[in-house]
């Protein structure tokens, strides 16, 4: 079983300084606050995009690392279209995300949206498998 | 007749003496009644200026427990999010409301007392799209430097404070949600 679990994710990363590794991810939870767009921006430069969200455990890891202060996550809308994350691809709706805000915000309460021009804190994710992030 | 009349003279002498001390512990009784009347009534100054200063403070006004008191009135910072609506209604339940600020030392306290990444709703909201911007005691928000709202006004705006600024949000998002009351 470990030998399949190994040669399933062979290119395993160590997270970076700061990062946090669970499972397949590291993540960055900030510690100031920006918009989302400034938000969005600091995941970039840090080679990372705004927290995507892929499975209920990365949700349930997320919710408690948050506790009840408010996240950017890398989900945004056009007005009248469907939710994307960062890097385009359309949001499967497997979680519910409350209000009629165009930029989503995740705390030990679930996700809600916001119209993106408050100052809160982040989380940046990134694969650590670097086969898996290519397209 | 000598006799006599030195007699007469130590008589008038000590008559004399006499008048002098009476009137002179009239004088000092006088003077003691004046000084503790004066006194008395410097302290009564005194206290009633005390008084004044103490409910300007509200230093005689306390707050219910898990309250933050300041400037005579009470506040509580939740940690659930939820839309502003549902936060009025929470406040209400605590005989309270959502803060109305009436001055820059409110505002600072506000800001202050959040803690980062905790917007809560502040007890103003638009009537209208692009209308007019109004507290919930029914006064008018006037706009002022320390003071000015950031973000759209699409449908149904809001008001939400974090530390640094004051945002206009959707009233059907989730934040935390702050009350305030009077301090009793």
């Amino acid at each position: 079983v470990l030998f399949t679990k190994f040669s399933k994710y062979p290119q395993a990363m160590e997270c970076p300084e700061k990062w946090i590794g669970a499972k397949d991810k590291c993540f960055y939870f900030s510690e100031e606050t920006r918009n989302w767009t400034a938000s969005k921006r600091f995941c970039s430069s840090q080679r990372s995009e705004l927290a995507q969200i892929d499975t209920p455990e990365d949700m349930k890891f997320l919710k408690m690392c948050t506790g009840t202060s408010m996240h950017w996550i890398g989900l945004s809308r056009a007005l009248g279209e469907s939710w994307r994350w960062t890097n385009g691809t359309t949001f499967n709706a497997w979680f519910e995300i409350s209000g009629n805000g165009l930029f989503a915000l995740l705390n030990t309460d679930g996700v809600s949206s916001s119209r993106g021009f408050i100052d809160i804190k982040w989380i940046c994710s990134k694969s650590r498998f670097l086969m898996k992030e290519k397209k | 007749m000598e006799n006599e009349d030195g007699y007469m003279m130590l008589k008038n002498h000590f008559k004399s003496r006499k008048r002098s001390k009476v009137f002179g512990c009239i004088g000092i009784l006088i003077f003691i009644t004046a000084v503790i009347g004066l006194n008395f009534w410097f302290k009564k100054m005194d206290f009633s200026q005390k008084e004044n200063i103490t409910s300007l403070a509200g230093n005689n006004f306390v707050c219910p427990e898990d309250w933050l008191w300041n400037q005579g009135k009470c506040y509580r910072f939740s940690t659930f999010s939820k839309t502003w609506n549902e936060s009025q209604r929470d406040c209400a339940k605590l005989q309270a409301h959502l803060p109305v600020i009436q001055n820059s030392k409110e505002l600072e306290f506000i800001q202050k007392s959040l803690k980062l990444g905790h917007p809560g709703w502040i007890g103003l909201y638009m009537i209208s799209p692009g209308k007019q911007w109004m507290w919930i005691n029914e006064h008018l928000f006037v706009e002022q430097k320390h003071f000015t709202m950031i973000g759209s006004m699409d449908n149904m705006n809001c008001a939400v404070i974090t530390r640094s600024q004051v945002y206009s949000e959707d009233c059907d998002s989730k934040f935390n949600g702050i009350c305030q009351r009077d301090a009793v």
